[in-house]
């Protein structure tokens, strides 16, 4: 006869506050791996729903990231995009706005997990940390289509080949684990008050022009130098320099917020544990 | 019976705000408090607007077990439930669960609308490490159990309710839960599913934990051993199912504000049933019909709506005053019908059917509808309907009357004469 294991659960209202990092880290790989399944269903199911009254259905994933680099080769060939003799300003501004996306889609949508999965949260105990997750799988989708258009531009611009380009496909983590780290950070409030929503999309409309997304950061010092210290900006700036140039501008800066990432995910997901409780209670 | 202790609840305390937005002040002071490493401590004084949903609840449900949780709306059942699936977290106690737990708390809670039933069915087996040919298996089970068939790729959202309760049952018993959490949800299925689900029950009760809380008295005294009675979230009863059965009706029963309970049995009966149901067509307008009164009273004419077991029968007292009958084109007739609290149909008293007579005469009249006292314990709601051939005159859902102090082991929906004989 097959043994059954028997789990046992001890409820109580602090019964999550005490625990250490390490006993929160092994719970998220022990839930990630027994629901790994579930968290690309759950991915699926929105992916298939939210294409399910299409007729072009998984098309409109090339088609729409296709309209913005049309619209800058476009003002490129009229003179309004001016870049760098070093860097095309069509390449500039779709390898940051890829990358923005990947941190700006990964931090919405993040944030508005709990509130879109409410129906399960509310009456089904299943961690929130799953519903995060799988909501990255529509970022990561998004972009490995934009990846193969990033390919194709770089091809079309003359750019040398490099080691940096095959790398490409997995530059999307670090902008997408702070990304992940702030929705869930700033969805701890957001099941409080919608207001949160509001000021983190102001904040994203901002934040394009403050982490040298489309523009460069002209000033060094003042308050603009602190910009430089935005460790959006740090991570998309060396990014791009390294998918262009094949080198970083500076390694120890990008060292240091991949650092600053990591911990801050650490605190997040700690937080996450003690707290996803209460949160369910005013999804 | 095994006793192993499946959930125990030692002494659990739960608050909730009635005003959402203090509440949601109280959520995000307590998340900035855990933010800078500080506990907010738990005031045992309540606030303005707020409330205690459970109060130093205790008990044990072992294995082989099942327990049915009795109180009316607002009593903390629902609430117990979500805090023994980990949804809530008590503020003061705990609560020890052992094993894979089982909700059926919402009909469709997990299900979504977009895919299909079979899509949803793998997804939730998924969920819970089925793969391979157990997860084949276990989804024709389902399926099967379900009796959805024909339907099972079609997308949930056009699902009847019924047919949603049909597919989160069997995909949650199914699954042999250690726990199973039943919240009314069987109350919306026909009534040979209700059957067959509650056979199911029965058949995996001895290898699980099941705590069940419904309306339908009857229902948890064919399959429950002990009952627990809630009032204002505090437990008031734990025994035997019978004897909390009683004690819940009494309890009831008992009560001052008999008037406002009867009121309040009304409201929600017409909310919560559909008024197409309740009330058929739409009244056709006309003014023949200048009052209605009524009431309801013993055979001695003795108004009330609290009958007991000494009186006989039931009255209900009709007064009509139709301006000009001859006005009207066909024949005038009184119809009755009457609903037990589980929504079930128990009478349809109309006279024209028994052919005593039909209303033939302008002005006012009163008309006596006697019914033998034949009702077991409960609530009974009717509507009077006037009725000029097929359509209406009039029709209006009326106060409804109490059955009480009947002995509540009697089974069943109404009490017989019965004679045994012995040859």
């Amino acid at each position: 006869m097959e043994k059954k294991i028997i789990n046992r659960v001890l409820y109580s209202s602090d019964y999550r506050l005490k625990s250490s990092y390490l006993n929160v880290i092994s719970y998220y790989i022990y839930v990630i791996q027994k629901y790994r399944k579930f968290m690309w269903a759950n991915f699926l199911k929105h992916f298939k729903a939210s294409y399910q009254r299409s007729f072009l259905r998984i098309l409109w994933k090339i088609i729409l990231p296709l309209v913005p680099v049309s619209v800058y080769i476009l003002l490129q060939i009229i003179g309004v995009l001016r870049g760098s003799s070093e860097m095309p300003k069509v390449i500039y501004v779709v390898v940051g706005m890829t990358f923005w996306q990947i941190f700006s889609s990964s931090m919405t949508l993040a944030m508005n997990a709990p509130a879109k999965e409410k129906a399960m949260l509310k009456k089904i105990n299943m961690p929130f940390i799953l519903f995060y997750i799988s909501t990255m799988g529509d970022v990561l989708f998004d972009y490995f289509i934009r990846v193969v258009l990033i390919w194709g531009i770089l091809i079309f611009f003359n750019i040398n080949i490099s080691l940096s380009w095959f790398l490409l496909p997995i530059m999307f983590l670090p902008l997408m684990l702070m990304g992940l780290a702030f929705g869930i950070f700033f969805s701890f409030f957001s099941v409080f008050f919608d207001d949160i929503r509001n000021i983190v999309d102001i904040g994203v409309r901002y934040g394009l022009f403050a982490s040298g997304v489309i523009f460069p950061i002209p000033i060094k010092e003042g308050f603009f130098g602190i910009l430089q210290l935005n460790p959006i900006y740090i991570l998309l700036n060396n990014l791009r320099h390294f998918l262009v140039f094949g080198n970083m501008e500076s390694f120890a800066y990008f060292l240091s917020t991949i650092i600053f990432i990591f911990l801050f995910l650490l605190f997040v997901l700690k937080k996450l544990y003690s707290l996803e409780s209460r949160m369910r209670e005013f999804l | 019976m095994s006793r192993e202790v499946l959930v125990s609840i030692r002494s659990i305390t739960k608050k909730f705000s009635k005003d959402l937005k203090l509440g949601a002040k109280k959520g995000l002071r307590k998340t900035l408090l855990s933010f800078l490493g500080l506990n907010d401590s738990y005031n045992k004084n309540l606030g303005s607007k707020e409330f205690c949903a459970l109060q130093r609840v205790s008990f044990d449900v072992c294995r082989g077990e099942a327990v049915g949780l009795l109180g009316k709306n607002g009593a903390g059942k629902s609430t117990l439930l979500k805090h023994i699936s980990g949804i809530y977290l008590p503020d003061l106690g705990e609560i020890e669960v052992v094993g894979h737990v089982e909700g059926l708390i919402e009909l469709g809670a997990g299900f979504h609308p977009l895919l299909s039933g079979r899509d949803n069915i793998k997804q939730r087996c998924s969920m819970l490490g089925f793969d391979g040919e157990k997860l084949t298996n276990l989804m024709d089970e389902i399926i099967e159990f379900s009796e959805l068939d024909d339907f099972i790729d079609m997308p949930v959202q056009n699902y009847s309710s019924g047919m949603k309760a049909r597919l989160g049952f069997a995909s949650a018993v199914l699954v042999k839960p250690d726990v199973l959490l039943v919240d009314e949800a069987l109350s919306v299925g026909d009534f040979s599913f209700q059957q067959k689900c509650l056979a199911k029950i029965n058949e995996i009760k001895a290898e699980c934990a099941v705590i069940f809380v419904s309306h339908g008295i009857q229902a948890m005294k064919m399959f429950c051993s002990r009952g627990i009675v809630f009032d204002k979230g505090q437990i008031t009863f734990d025994g035997d199912m019978d004897a909390a059965a009683d004690f819940y009706l009494n309890q009831k029963s008992e009560k001052k504000h008999e008037k406002k309970i009867l009121e309040d049995f009304k409201k929600e009966f017409v909310e919560t049933f559909n008024s197409h149901d309740v009330l058929g067509q739409q009244v056709r307008p006309n003014n023949s019909l200048k009052s209605l009164k009524y009431w309801w009273s013993n055979d001695n004419g003795e108004k009330k709506q609290v009958f007991s077991k000494d009186d006989s029968v039931i009255q209900l007292n009709i007064e009509v005053d139709i301006e000009d009958i001859t006005d009207l084109e066909k024949d005038v007739f009184i119809g009755v019908p009457i609903w037990k609290e589980d929504k079930m149909i128990y009478l349809t008293a109309l006279n024209s059917d028994r052919k005593k007579f039909f209303i033939k005469t302008s002005g006012k009249i009163l008309v006596k509808l006697k019914v033998d006292n034949i009702f077991n314990h409960g609530r009974y709601l009717a509507c009077i309907a006037i009725h000029e051939g097929p359509q209406y005159l009039a029709r209006k859902i009326i106060e409804p009357f109490e059955i009480a102090n009947i002995d509540v082991r009697d089974h069943g929906a109404i009490r017989l004469n019965e004679k045994w004989e012995v040859e």
